[in-house]
């Protein structure tokens, strides 16, 4: 029932796809888990930024996101062209070159992709060109949403990446996960 | 990999690394040392400050401490510091 589903498409950012790689449930990654529900999809400079410099430095992760790559868990796409006016207008906003390639990148994918990032100010630059970005626990809430994942995996997970947000963060994801809020 | 600077420090460097050496009796290399990382750490904490309240981008941090994006992640992580 659930391969007929069509996968959620997602475009990640750094922060959220290290995080998804760092942390295990039920002794599978996070992103594991991300890549049965979930299109994974990734600039080249998100590539960059977490593979190939990840290699570079010995981390962990990134020998495990460079193996799922390799499997063709994820698809890291073409660069795009960049829109002069739309890239000025970031740059205004003081988002640096790949936060820009992500942004141009997530303008020409289709409505329905997520993007991911646990970055606030990229967070808002992309909800004020009005794209929808979501952090990395509320995309677990979208998929319990979506009934692509049950509630009690999805709260051990949320526990899991606990160490890497802010304490009300996923507090408040698990209330809504409860139904609470 | 440790790199060695000799730098002139000013009237008041000079005392107050004085200061430290008698009052923790610690070397002035290491009052020195001391002094450059709470240095660090405050322009670490003062850019976090920043880009946990959204006015600055992780990548923008990263850049104004001189890392690479992985670097600054796992600064974060070290000085337990959330990412979101």
């Amino acid at each position: 029932m659930q391969n007929r589903k069509r996968k959620i498409s997602t475009l990640f950012d750094s922060g959220a796809l290290i995080t998804s790689a760092k942390f295990s449930v039920r002794g599978r990654l996070i992103i594991d888990h991300v890549v049965d529900c979930c299109r994974v999809n990734l600039s080249p400079e998100i590539k960059h930024e977490t593979i190939d410099m990840g290699l570079l430095f010995g981390y962990q992760d990134a020998q495990d996101l460079a193996h799922r790559l390799e499997m063709r868990n994820f698809l890291v796409l073409n660069s795009v062209a960049r829109d002069s006016a739309l890239e000025s207008a970031l740059t205004n906003l003081g988002l640096e070159n790949a936060d820009c390639a992500v942004v141009h990148t997530y303008k020409h994918m289709s409505n329905q992709t997520k993007l991911i990032t646990d970055d606030h100010r990229l967070f808002i630059a992309t909800t004020r060109l009005g794209l929808s970005p979501i952090f990395l626990p509320d995309l677990i809430l979208l998929l319990v949403n979506k009934a692509w994942m049950n509630v009690a995996l999805a709260s051990e997970i949320l526990e899991a990446m606990q160490p890497r947000y802010a304490k009300g963060f996923i507090e408040l994801a698990h209330k809504r996960l409860k139904g609470v809020i | 990999m440790a790199t060695a600077v000799s730098i002139e420090l000013d009237d008041h460097l000079q005392r107050f690394i004085a200061y430290l050496q008698k009052s923790r009796r610690i070397t002035s290399r290491q009052a020195a040392i001391d002094l450059i990382k709470a240095g660090y750490y405050q322009q670490v904490r003062q850019l976090y400050s920043q880009y946990s309240k959204g006015d600055i981008t992780f990548r923008r941090m990263a850049k104004e401490l001189g890392l690479e994006y992985r670097q600054l992640y796992t600064l974060l992580e070290e000085l337990n510091l959330p990412l979101a």
